[in-house]
């Protein structure tokens, strides 16, 4: 997986600067002296197509040292479970608003990393979490939350 | 002027002007400690509060939030990698490795001074030479904005982490990201995909929070395996050898970040990043830099506090706003019936030199609150990675939210999480993502507009000595290396081109 690290990012940016160039010669010119709004974004989405074609054709010099012998793919899929545990979260705070998730959330967390024993925390940790986002975004600065 | 600057002490050292400033640090920390929440938006809330009291209580009041805030936002980011404000992101960089190292009260105290001396040098500065301060903000047109963004830019390099291409990659990626919203000039929608929540662009805050503190949160999260929190010292003062190394970094960053204070659009985000990239490029161990080196909390801090002062020049001298703070001040004193503007300093002297004065005075306050406080933020850097981990993304997600009050800024934080994450995986540096996505709107509508000035004329770019200057140092800053770069012998460049 280590020698196709920059492939991969390189292959990439070629992607997202292809997007870039395609989009910004979509724009109209400008009629004006100005150069338009379209002018810079080609610029940078031409240097970024050449430099990702430079990260892709570079020597992968360094290896990664994974922890725990991981591979990418592992971290990845670690990381991806995590983000998908926050995403949910966040539709939750979206429908059914900020305490009752935040609650179940943070409790939640702290026993998937800590495992059972830390039950007694993760319960004070998620109340006292959301009590002081409540006094101060509500009571002290009147800020609404999600 | 003497004169002046006894009326605006007066004034800032009454009893009324005083609860003001000392109730304005306290909510800038507070609004500078909580993500999401800026000097603007803290300034914004105390506004209203500001109608009953006089015009000099109610600048001074709103200064000391710009004050305390710029120094709040370095507290989340040394301790939980999470930026208070946008221009405390630098912060994270170098303070959150040394909280990692059980330094957090050292990180916390170097902040601390680091803010304080930038602070009273910006304020000085300003009390002393505001007039001739006032000369060299007219000579800064557009086109010698457009040359200063881009020697910024040359900063990537720097900024690289060892590999500039991988640099420049970030770098161009960061303003790609950029260009998305509507057009600062025409005002027509790029690349917004019909989405209004794009209309103007991504929001920084909450890029800021995905990039630094989801990713971090994301490689932490590990079901079974919490790391232990560090065992952190309490001992946070600097010693003599602390003083004779980061003083040099500390008066750097205040002058960088003076000097971005002044000028239009650029502020205090900028000229953390910049401070940080100066500090890194005169240190003759640049490789210690983004893992606890002290000097890369001690510029980017004075840095951020120092534009507090800097940004005062252009208010006095022309009335005019060189940053949202300095736009809501404006208001402000419109709101009681002061006229901003280089008539200001005749008319209404004590609220002039009230408000330099305010600098001043304010950063003592907040030396004093800031060293009482920082036990207990060191005792926050010691609660459990488990713990820890559920109040950061908590926070992030209120953080994101807050910006704008809407839901989708926290996605922003999220798909920036994940990015952030991914950057880091393939070893792709995340500061030149920043400061591409900081500085394209500088770059580009300057050159627009001095091509509109000059009808589309490049020659434009030739017309100021000082634009010459610094387009001249802009080239030097990216031939120098590529000259030693193949000069036999002096080569210093790394493997991966």
């Amino acid at each position: 997986m280590h020698r196709f690290e920059n492939a991969t990012v390189g292959a990439a940016g070629v992607l997202i600067g292809a997007l870039v160039i395609y989009l910004a010669s979509a724009l109209p010119p400008s009629r004006t002296a100005d150069v338009g709004p379209g002018a810079l974004p080609l610029i940078i989405g031409i240097g970024l197509v050449a430099i990702s074609i430079v990260l892709m054709l570079q020597k992968q010099v360094t290896s990664r040292a994974e922890p725990d012998g991981e591979t990418i793919g592992d971290q990845t899929k670690r990381a991806l479970a995590a983000l998908a545990t926050v995403a949910v979260y966040c539709v939750a705070v979206e429908f059914v608003g900020f305490f009752v998730p935040t609650l179940l959330f943070a409790a939640a967390i702290i026993v998937w990393m800590d495992g059972r024993v830390a039950l007694p925390r993760a319960i004070v940790t998620s109340l006292v979490l959301c009590g002081s986002t409540y006094l101060l975004f509500k009571v002290l600065l009147d800020l609404p939350l999600p | 002027m003497i004169e002046g600057i006894l009326q605006g002490l007066e004034v800032a050292l009454s009893l009324s002007g005083f609860l003001s400033l000392v109730c304005g640090v306290v909510v800038g920390i507070i609004v500078g400690v909580l993500p999401g929440l800026g000097p603007v938006l803290g300034m914004a809330l105390l506004l209203p509060f500001t109608y009953d009291l006089g015009a000099a209580n109610a600048v001074i009041m709103l200064l000391s939030v710009y004050v305390g805030a710029e120094y709040g936002g370095a507290i989340t980011s040394i301790l939980l990698a999470v930026p208070g404000n946008a221009a405390a992101a630098a912060t994270v960089l170098d303070g959150n490795p040394l909280a990692k190292q059980g330094r957090a009260g050292f990180a916390l105290e170097v902040s601390l001074v680091a803010s304080c001396i930038g602070g009273l040098f910006s304020g000085f500065v300003a009390l002393l030479f505001l007039d001739s301060l006032k000369e060299i903000v007219l000579t800064f047109g557009p086109p010698t904005i457009f040359a200063l963004a881009l020697l910024a830019l040359t900063s990537i390099g720097s900024l690289g982490g060892g590999s500039p291409v991988k640099g420049l990659f970030a770098a161009l990626l960061g303003l790609a990201i950029a260009t998305v919203g509507a057009d600062k000039i025409s005002g027509m929608p790029r690349f917004t995909f019909g989405i209004s929540e794009l209309y103007e662009g991504f929001e920084l805050v909450p890029v800021v929070i995905g990039l630094f503190a989801i990713a971090e949160i994301l490689e932490m999260l590990h079901p079974g395996q919490a790391a232990r929190a560090p065992t952190q010292s309490m001992f946070a003062r600097m010693s003599w050898a602390d003083w004779k190394l980061l003083s040099p970094a500390m008066l750097r960053g205040s002058v960088v970040g003076t000097i971005a204070g002044i000028l239009p659009g650029m502020g205090a985000n900028i000229g953390a990043w910049l401070a940080y990239d100066l500090e890194k490029r005169v240190s003759k161990t640049p490789e210690r830099f983004g893992k606890g080196a002290p000097e890369g909390v001690a510029a980017p801090e004075a840095a951020n506090n120092s534009a507090v002062g800097g940004a005062l020049v252009p208010l006095l001298a022309l009335g005019l706003p060189s940053t949202g703070t300095t736009a809501i001040l404006i208001g402000a004193l419109i709101m009681h019936g002061v006229q901003p503007g280089p008539r200001m300093v005749l008319e209404r002297p004590e609220v002039a030199y009230g408000l330099l004065a305010t600098v001043i005075i304010s950063i003592v306050v907040m030396y004093i609150l800031g060293r009482g406080l920082i036990p207990l933020w060191v005792r926050i850097a010691m609660v459990p990675a488990s713990t820890m981990a559920a109040i950061v993304l908590v926070l992030c997600v209120l953080g994101a939210y807050s910006t704008r009050n809407l839901m989708f800024d926290v996605w922003v934080a999220l798909a920036f999480g994940a990015l952030g994450y991914l950057m880091r995986l393939y070893k792709i540096p995340v500061p030149p993502l920043i400061l591409g996505l900081v500085l394209y709107s500088i770059v580009e509508s300057n050159f627009r507009r001095s091509l509109l000035m000059s009808n589309g004329n490049l020659s434009i770019f030739s017309e100021s000595v000082v634009t010459v200057i610094v387009l001249a140092a802009t080239a030097l800053v990216i031939v120098i290396p590529i000259v030693r770069r193949f000069w036999p012998g002096r080569s210093t460049v790394s493997k991966e081109i």
